[in-house]
């Protein structure tokens, strides 16, 4: 099932090594026939397909080089070159080359010499660099990669604020859009489209499913100057009614849904809302505003909307304008702020205080990702740097052990250029690995992100390991080894050699201190920076589990269902299947009571209304009021507890009063000191004889609407049967866990309608886990650097010290012949690493103390310097410090003197 | 006088012999010419086309088969494709015909 698509990145990824021209005039034919050639293997058992591919990779590679650099041997080399390099056999001589595969040879036995060296250093860097490039594929993604749109730094992002409301960037009026794109003259174009990705059952599917489905206005495309793969795109005629509904399909849809046939135009697809006509497919890069789009319909408006109200005083569309050729965004900005206090003046009422305004389009759909980015990003280049310090340490080690070594190679007639090349090649060597395993493990973090928290925008390209990932990877290794490797050992060699033949190597004239040493503040002040913000992070997110959702998640489960157009055309027949299916579910063994609703706590799901109360003083709205609906079971099935009055009853449908329920919040805030029961509202901002006036029945506990984070918003409920729609989520709180809760479910739901799919089943438990998926995602990456930070820190102050006790072993004899004792020598040992440990410790917390305002946003509840972090980790970190360094000191103060002086 | 043909360029223009091939039938031909022995890697192959191509010994066809998939190319061989291939098989005669490089051959028979 996996290889069409898997082989086909494999030669893709190989087609792309290949020089350009052959890539511009034959890359498609290429990419057929490696297909052709896996597809033979494919049906063999998998080591022949494996080996086939092994090969082709080999080849690819051998074939991207000689076409590139084959040309100008063939003319110095003559035939025989030629003969080899057609072949892809070549193998290329030349001084030049023999001396770096010397080089290579003689770096290559040197750390099979010292393994232990090579793989640590091979495994710290690796780790490093695997890291932080995962990171970097993200930023890459948000921040770095071009949109796939015509000249995207013209793009703006329109959005309406209104001080009334509170709104900021909210999405704008249709009408007020329309009139923008009319009269400033600073945009080019201005087309609408709804943010939300909606959904829609796709009926006539082999199996029904859930398509994503966005509408958009007819110029949308053309703004955005995408071309379509098949077909025709919409035009601006196409936002208004032409009698028939269309949409575009993306390119994942018609090549998995559609079987990329390329006839799909023109067929036509049965969606809940009707009978639709595909006109156009996307290319395959277009996933705009998400991934999740199958198909964009346009608007379809009728003309006279126009001139309605509601078109005034609905805001759910996002405008997106394309700057005119010559106009800066500030000319822009100006007018578009004219021409919305035009529409004040227009539209006194429906526009009151309504204002616009623009952000740059990358800037608006990197959105709240770039600052867990920036912070991500910040972490990452630390534990980097900490990693590059352990393997410059580690290299330091080796350039002092073997000055032996080196010495006798000068001795023996190596140059200095020599000895250097030697270890440039070490260097090098051990940063090749090392970035071939940070690669490695930067494509599991990737995929290990994308399973985690996918990180990508509306339109970008997912996180991968696009060339500029790799270019950074490569780069990332050179520079570190080239920085903190090469840099140390080459100034090592450069030291003492003379001496060293003469037995001075091992005396007590030497340095006390290992140069490693000074390293060691630097790795624990990067290690406190790391812990510190892992422990911040931490305190954050147990304050958020901390919080009630209002709601108690154990045993409940939720499934969307919607209902489509026919037989479901009245409400009389929706209501019937709700309430049908309500009591088939409470039947189903395990299950206690299930539900209707609207929307769910904890996804920002429902919608916003105004509510104005009878009792209150005229001119008096609430707007921004949460606004769902539910049938009578869904407070006892989320656990809502009902604080006064009652909940909905049966009786509450069309035939009877209507009645309203209020959230704690809402009856706070709007009848404060007051009791809500008994009181009227209604969802009209000027009530008038026409207004339908709700008695708020009962007032229940709140929910958190939207997330943990935010403060419950006032709520109002109206009965399911009083407010109704085919769309709705299904709640259910089970006792103990019901065996196959799905299957039992779609048995329920094929009774009443075989053709409608179960949208989503999930337990309450899950909605709260994604509600809250980012804080644990950096929970999860801040962790992971702090404890890496941790040990690398630690194995420093470990190996340091170790080495440090070792070269003064003849000192500590001499000491105690001189009648110290262990526990003195020791404490000798021990007081050194405290005061190197503490200053490391300072410049730390100082480090922190300006950095960790990158996670001022980001944090619930703790303070970016949270004094009871910053106390309590780097006491840890001194403690630990202590304690790694307590082995090597004991060694110390059980030096026998008599030995000590002996070896001397 | 050309330049002497690799092993892949005389397999790839042997096979252009008759009708216009694309790349994969090429390396289908090669296949069945050598008992699978010759398979080049879709690079090598790929490579070996367009060198050819520009110098001269191939060229796009524009006929193609019924029904052909609109994504191939189909080559077919120059005057310049056959005559290279008959200097290589005369080069090839010659060689068997002399006495130095005879010897050579009944080593490899008798190894084999």
């Amino acid at each position: 099932m996996d290889d069409p698509g898997r082989s086909g990145r494999l030669y893709r990824l190989l087609l792309k090594l290949q020089p350009r021209p052959l890539r511009e005039q034959l890359g498609e034919e290429w990419l057929a026939t490696a297909m052709e050639r896996d597809r033979e293997f494919a049906g063999g058992g998998g080591g022949a397909l494996l080996r086939h591919r092994l090969r082709e990779i080999g080849g690819a590679v051998r074939s991207a080089v000689v076409g590139r650099f084959g040309a100008q041997r063939l003319d110095s080399q003559g035939s025989e070159g030629r003969r080899r390099g057609a072949m892809g056999k070549s193998e290329r001589g030349g001084i030049e080359l023999d001396g770096v595969r010397h080089d290579v040879r003689g770096a290559i036995r040197s750390l099979r010499r010292a393994p232990g060296f090579a793989i640590a250093s091979v495994l710290i860097l690796g780790a490093g660099i695997g890291m932080a490039t995962t990171v970097f594929s993200a930023v890459h993604a948000v921040l770095l990669a071009p949109l796939p749109f015509h000249q995207p730094d013209r793009l703006v992002s329109l959005w309406e604020r209104n001080p009334d409301f509170g709104w900021e960037q909210a999405t704008a009026a249709p009408a007020n859009v329309l009139d923008w794109r009319e009269r400033v003259s600073g945009f080019e174009d201005v087309a609408a489209y709804q943010e939300e990705v909606g959904s829609g059952i796709w009926l006539d599917a082999p199996e029904p499913r859930r398509v994503g489905f966005t509408q958009v206005s007819g110029n949308f495309f053309d703004l955005l100057g995408t071309r379509p793969v098949l077909g025709r795109l919409p035009t601006w005629e196409d936002t208004w009614d032409t009698g028939e509904r269309t949409v575009v399909a993306s390119h994942a849809f018609w090549l998995n849904d559609l079987g990329g046939d390329p006839g799909a135009v023109g067929r036509t697809l049965e969606l809940e809302g009707g009978t639709f006509r595909i006109t156009a497919v996307l290319p395959q890069e277009f996933r705009f505003p998400s991934s999740e789009v199958d198909l964009w319909s346009p608007y379809g408006w009728d003309p006279s909307f126009r001139d309605q109200a509601w078109f005034r005083r609905a805001h759910f569309v996002r405008g997106i304008a394309r700057l005119r050729d010559g106009t800066t965004a500030e000319q822009a900005r100006a007018e578009l702020d004219a021409v919305a206090l035009q529409l004040q003046e227009e539209h006194p009422t429906l526009n009151r205080n309504m204002f616009a305004g623009f952000t740059p389009f990358r800037g608006w759909l990197a959105g709240s990702l770039e600052r867990p980015i920036r912070a991500l990003s910040a972490g990452v280049l630390v534990l980097l740097l900490l990693a590059c310090v352990n393997v410059g340490a580690l290299f330091l080690v080796r350039a002092g052990a073997r000055t032996g070594e080196l010495a006798v190679r000068r001795a023996l007639g190596a140059g200095r250029r020599r000895i250097a090349r030697l270890l440039l090649a070490e260097a090098m060597l051990v940063a090749t690995l090392a970035g071939v395993l940070g690669v490695g493990l930067a494509w599991l973090g990737i995929r290990g992100v994308a399973a985690l928290r996918p990180v990508q925008i509306g339109g970008g390209p997912e996180m991968g390991l696009h060339g500029p990932v790799l270019l950074f990877a490569v780069a990332a290794s050179l520079l570190t080894v080239l920085l903190f490797a090469a840099g140390p050992a080459l100034a090592a060699s450069r030291g003492r050699l003379g001496g060293v033949l003469q037995g001075a190597g091992r005396s007590s004239v030497q340095r006390r201190r290992p140069a490693g040493h000074r390293l060691v503040p630097v790795q624990v002040a990067l290690a406190v920076v790391l812990v510190l913000a892992a422990g911040l992070v931490s305190r954050s997110f147990g304050r958020l589990q901390a919080v009630d959702p209002g709601v108690d998640p154990e045993g409940v489960f939720v499934f969307g269902m919607s209902l489509p157009d026919s037989p479901y055309g009245d409400r009389d027949a929706v209501l019937a299947f709700w309430d049908g299916l309500v009591e088939r579910i409470e039947a189903l063994p395990g299950v206690d009571r299930a539900a209707i609703t609207s929307g769910i706590p904890l996804t920002f799901s429902g919608w916003t209304s105004q509510v104005v109360g009878r009792s209150w003083e005229s001119g008096e709205v609430a707007f921004d009021v949460r606004h769902r609906s539910s049938s009578p079971g869904y407070f006892d099935v989320m656990g809502v507890p009902l604080l006064r009055g009652r909940g909905f009853q049966p009786g509450d449908g069309r035939d009877g009063v209507p009645v309203a329920v209020v959230n704690r919040t809402f009856a706070e805030r709007w009848f404060p000191g007051r009791d809500p029961v008994g009181e009227q509202v209604t969802f009209d901002r000027e009530p008038d004889e026409n207004s339908v006036w709700r008695t708020v029945v009962g007032v229940v506990g709140d929910e958190h609407q939207g997330n943990l984070v935010l403060d419950p918003d006032p709520e109002i409920w109206e009965p399911l049967g009083q407010e109704l729609a085919r769309s709705e989520l299904v709640v259910l709180k089970t006792a103990g866990t019901p065996v196959d809760l799905d299957a039992a479910l779609r048995g329920v739901v094929a009774e009443m309608d075989g053709r409608l799919p179960i949208l989503r089943l999930r337990s309450f438990e899950q909605v709260v886990d994604e509600s809250t998926i980012d804080a644990r995602f950096l929970l999860f990456v801040f962790n992971s650097f702090g404890v890496l930070a941790f040990i690398l820190a630690m194995a420093g102050v470990y190996g340091v010290t170790a080495q440090t006790v070792r070269r003064r072993v003849p000192e500590f004899g001499v000491r105690i012949a001189l009648g110290a004792n262990g526990a003195m020598v020791s404490r000798l040992v021990l007081r050194g690493v405290l005061v190197v440990a503490g200053v490391g410790t300072v410049l730390g917390v100082a480090a922190a103390l300006v950095g960790s305002r990158l996670l001022d946003t980001l944090l619930f509840e703790v303070e970016s310097r949270d004094p009871l972090t910053f106390v309590v980790v780097p006491l840890l970190l001194l403690v630990t410090t202590l304690l790694a360094a307590m082995v090597p000191a004991r060694r110390a103060g059980r030096v026998d003197p008599a030995e000590s002086l002996r070896s001397e | 006088m050309p330049t002497p043909l690799t092993p892949l360029s005389l397999h790839i223009l042997l096979s252009l012999g008759a009708d216009p091939m694309h790349g994969y039938g090429i390396l289908k031909a090669i296949g069945e010419r050598t008992d699978d022995r010759e398979t080049p890697s879709t690079g090598a192959l790929y490579l070996a086309l367009q060198r050819l191509q520009e110098e001269g010994r191939i060229r796009l066809s524009d006929s193609r088969p019924e029904g052909a998939d609109a994504r191939r190319r189909y080559w077919e061989i120059t005057a310049a494709g056959r005559d290279a291939v008959a200097v290589e098989l005369g080069r090839m005669e010659a060689l068997l015909r002399d006495d130095a490089a005879r010897a050579f051959r009944t080593e490899r028979v008798a190894d084999g």
